[in-house]
C-alpha cells in the first residue's frame, strides 16, 4: 500500500463517489429546484451498475498508470506486464466495497434478490479486473487508444447493428447482450437476455486472470529488472 | 348389528357439517353490496376449521372458527352478489381440505336502487301489517318489509354486512341493538314505524357497491413513494459527504497510504450499519381520500385507500368495516381476492400494490375536532373541484361537504409488512342532521 500515489488515490475514491451517488441523485431527481427525476425505484439499481461500469471502463483507465508511485512502478517496468497489477485490482476491491452502501440502498429500492445483486456487481468486479489486466503494463499509453476502439466497438457498436438488423427484420438482437452496458440491464431474472450479465462476468474474469497468468512469461529474459 | 349402527350413526353424527344456510334479509340484496348470510355449522366440540362464501364478484369471503362444545355454532358471513342469477357458495374446509359445499336455496330478491329494505323484528306487534302491506314512500318508491332475526343485527351491522337495508323495526325490549356506525350512515333504527319509518326512509342509507366507477378517480399517479425517497436522497447526500470528509481528512496525515483505503473502508461500514438500523426497507404505501361524517349518531370516518409501492403485498389488515370496491366489473374478477374475516376484523389476501382495487372502510371516530377551513400558505381557502367529493355525495342527510387539512384526516387503520407511509390525499367533511 505504500506504494499508492497517495493524492492521486484520492482523486480516485472522490471520482468515484462523485459518479456513483451524483448518478443515483440525478436519477432519482428532487434535489434541484425543479424537481427532476429520470428514474423510478425499480430503475435504480441498473442506474447505479451502469454508472459503475461506465467508471470502470472509461475514467479508471485514465487513473491507473499514475495510481502508483513512480519509483515503484521504474522498479517493475522492465519486468513488464503483470508487475503491480494485484495492487491496482485491489483498488477495484475497495471501490465495490465502498460502493456497497449505495449498492444495497438501490437494491431495495428495486427489489432485487440477492442472486441478481450479485450477478451485477460481479460483472462490474470482473470488467474492472480485465481493464486493470489490459492495461496495466508498460506500453499502456498507446494501448489505450485501441482499448477505447474495442471498447466504443462492443458498447455501442455491435448493440446498433442489432437494432439495424432488427429494423430490417433480421433477428440479430442477440448482438446487444455483447455490450456490458446491454448485458447489465439483464440482470433481472425474468429478462429475455438474462444469462448475459453472468457469462460475460465469467469471460471477462478469465480473460483477466489469462492476461495476469500470462504476464510473467511474457518479460524479457534478460531483463535488467533485478537490478536496482 | 346394532351397535355397529350405533357407532357409524355416532360418527356421521361427530363429522363436522353445515346444517342451515340462509340470508338474514330473507332473500333480498342489492347488487354490488353484503348480502349477510347465517350459517349454522355441526361437528365435534374443538373442530377448527373455515367457512368460506363467494359468488360473481370476484372475491371469496372466509372466516375461521372454532366449536367449543356443547352444539353447532352460528357464523355470520358476508358475500357480495352482482347479478341478480348469481349463484351463492358456501364452502364448509378443515385441516384436510373442503368438507361440504352448499349452495344457498331460493332465487335472490335483487332491489333496484330506488327501493328500500326494511327488517322487521317477528316479535314487533306490528310485524303482520308491516310484511303483508305494500308499502311506498310519497315519492313512489317501493318500501319491502321482509322478516329478520334482531339477535343477527347488531353484529351484521357492526361488519358493514347492512349496507343494503335501508331501515329496522326492532320490538321495545331489543335494547341491545346499537348498530352505531349503520346509523351513522343513514340506517333507520326505528319501534314505533307508523309514526318514524316514512320520514326515516326519505334517503336511502349509505352504500358502497363494489362496482363503481366513481373509484377510478382515486388514482396515485406517482413513481416514488416520498418517505422513501426522502430517505434514499438524504442517505446518499450524508453518505457522500461523509466519505468526501473521511477521506480528504486522513489524505494529508503520515502514513496516508494506508489510512485513506482504510478510512474509505471504515466510513463503508458504518454506514452500512447506518442502511441496516435505520433505512426503511419496506416499499409499500396507502394512499388515502377521506370523508369524516360528523354525524349525530358518531362520528365515522369513511377511507377509500390504494395499496401502491413495489413487491408482494402479503396479508393485509384492516379494521371492522371494508368493502373491496372495483372501478369495473372486469377489475374486479381480474384478480382472486380472499377477504379474512376474524376476531371481528378483516384482512385481505391476495391484492397487489398498483391493483385498481380500491379498500373502502367505515371506522368509529372518539371524537372529531371542530371544523377548521383549510387555507393555502397565503391563507386563501382551498377550494376542490366537484368531483372529488362525488364518493360522499350518497351519504343521506348531509348539509354540507367541505374540504379540510387532509393532515386532520384519521389513520385508517392498516397494517401489512413492508408499510412505510399512510397518508391521506383528500379530506372532506361531512356534516350530516338528524
Amino acid at each position: 500500500m505504500s506504494r499508492l500515489n497517495v493524492p492521486r488515490t484520492l482523486a480516485l475514491y472522490l471520482a468515484w463517489m462523485g459518479l456513483t451517488c451524483g448518478a443515483l441523485l440525478a436519477g432519482i431527481g428532487g434535489m434541484l429546484p425543479f424537481g427532476l427525476g429520470a428514474i423510478g425505484p425499480d430503475a435504480a439499481f441498473l442506474g447505479l451498475v451502469e454508472a459503475e461500469l461506465f467508471f470502470v471502463t472509461v475514467v479508471w483507465p485514465f487513473f491507473m498508470p499514475r495510481l502508483l508511485l513512480p519509483q515503484a512502478t521504474a522498479a517493475v517496468r522492465t519486468a513488464g506486464p503483470g508487475g503491480e497489477p494485484h495492487l491496482l485490482i485491489l483498488q477495484i476491491g475497495v471501490m465495490m466495497v465502498v460502493a456497497l452502501p449505495l449498492a444495497l440502498v438501490s437494491r431495495n429500492l428495486s427489489e432485487i434478490g440477492a442472486g441478481e445483486f450479485l450477478r451485477a456487481q460481479l460483472l462490474v468486479g470482473a470488467i474492472g479486473c480485465f481493464v486493470t489486466a489490459l492495461l496495466d503494463r508498460p506500453a499502456g499509453s498507446r494501448l489505450r487508444t485501441w482499448y477505447f476502439l474495442g471498447f466504443f466497438t462492443v458498447s455501442a457498436l455491435f448493440p446498433f447493428v442489432g437494432f439495424l438488423a432488427g429494423e430490417w427484420g433480421k433477428g440479430l438482437g442477440i448482438l446487444a447482450a455483447v455490450s456490458p452496458f446491454w448485458a447489465a440491464a439483464q440482470f433481472r431474472s425474468e429478462a429475455a437476455l438474462s444469462w448475459a450479465p453472468g457469462v460475460q462476468a465469467a469471460l471477462f474474469g478469465v480473460l483477466a486472470l489469462a492476461l495476469l497468468v500470462a504476464a510473467p512469461f511474457r518479460r524479457p529474459v534478460d531483463s535488467p529488472a533485478a537490478s536496482p | 348389528m346394532t351397535a355397529l349402527l350405533l357407532i357409524v350413526l355416532a360418527a356421521l353424527q361427530e363429522s363436522p357439517d353445515l346444517l342451515e344456510l340462509r340470508t338474514v334479509t330473507d332473500g333480498c340484496a342489492r347488487s354490488g353490496c353484503w348480502l349477510p348470510l347465517k350459517v349454522r355449522v355441526g361437528g365435534p366440540a374443538g373442530f377448527e376449521g373455515e367457512i368460506s362464501a363467494s359468488s360473481d364478484s370476484g372475491f371469496r369471503v372466509t372466516r375461521p372458527f372454532r366449536i367449543h362444545g356443547g352444539g353447532p355454532v352460528d357464523l355470520l358471513l358476508p358475500v357480495v352478489v352482482l347479478a341478480k342469477d348469481a349463484k351463492v357458495e358456501v364452502a364448509l374446509r378443515g385441516p384436510s381440505g373442503v368438507i361440504k359445499t352448499r349452495m344457498l336455496t331460493g332465487p335472490l330478491k335483487l332491489l333496484d336502487d330506488r327501493e328500500r329494505l326494511v327488517l322487521v323484528d317477528p316479535r314487533h306487534p306490528e310485524y303482520e301489517s308491516l310484511v303483508r302491506q305494500e308499502l311506498a314512500l310519497p315519492g313512489g318508491a317501493r318500501v319491502r318489509c321482509v322478516a329478520s332475526d334482531p339477535a343477527d343485527w347488531n353484529e351484521a351491522a357492526d361488519l358493514g354486512a347492512l349496507e343494503a337495508v335501508d331501515g329496522v323495526v326492532a320490538s321495545e325490549d331489543r335494547s341491545e341493538l346499537t348498530m352505531t356506525v349503520w346509523r351513522a350512515l343513514g340506517g333507520a333504527l326505528v319501534t314505533q314505524p307508523r309514526r318514524d319509518l316514512v320520514d326515516r326512509l326519505a334517503e336511502p342509507a349509505a352504500r358502497f357497491p363494489s362496482v363503481d366507477p366513481v373509484v377510478g378517480r382515486f388514482a396515485v399517479n406517482e413513481n416514488w413513494i416520498p418517505r422513501k425517497r426522502d430517505s434514499t436522497l438524504l442517505f446518499i447526500v450524508i453518505y457522500g459527504f461523509g466519505f468526501f470528509v473521511a477521506v480528504y481528512v486522513t489524505g494529508s496525515r503520515k502514513g496516508a497510504a494506508w489510512l485513506v483505503p482504510v478510512s474509505a473502508l471504515g466510513v463503508s461500514a458504518l454506514f452500512l450499519a447506518a442502511f441496516a438500523a435505520f433505512y426503511p426497507k419496506g416499499n409499500l404505501a396507502i394512499r388515502t381520500w377521506q370523508g369524516i361524517v360528523d354525524a349525530p349518531e358518531a362520528p365515522v370516518a369513511i377511507s377509500i385507500s390504494a395499496l401502491w409501492g413495489g413487491g408482494p403485498a402479503g396479508e393485509v389488515e384492516f379494521g371492522r368495516i371494508l368493502k373491496p370496491v372495483h372501478p369495473t366489473a372486469l377489475d374486479a374478477v381480474r384478480r382472486p381476492l380472499e377477504l379474512r374475516l376474524a376476531d371481528g376484523r378483516w384482512s385481505v389476501r391476495g391484492t397487489a400494490p398498483g391493483d385498481p382495487t380500491r379498500f373502502v372502510t367505515v371506522e368509529r371516530l372518539p371524537a372529531v375536532d371542530p371544523f377548521k377551513v383549510w387555507v393555502d400558505a397565503e391563507g386563501k381557502t382551498r377550494t376542490f373541484r366537484p368531483g372529488e367529493s362525488d364518493y360522499f355525495l350518497r351519504l343521506p342527510r348531509k348539509n354540507w361537504i367541505r374540504p379540510q387539512d387532509p393532515g386532520s384526516a384519521a389513520a385508517v387503520p392498516v397494517k401489512v409488512a413492508g408499510l412505510i407511509e399512510s397518508r391521506a390525499e383528500r379530506a372532506f367533511r361531512v356534516a350530516v342532521g338528524q
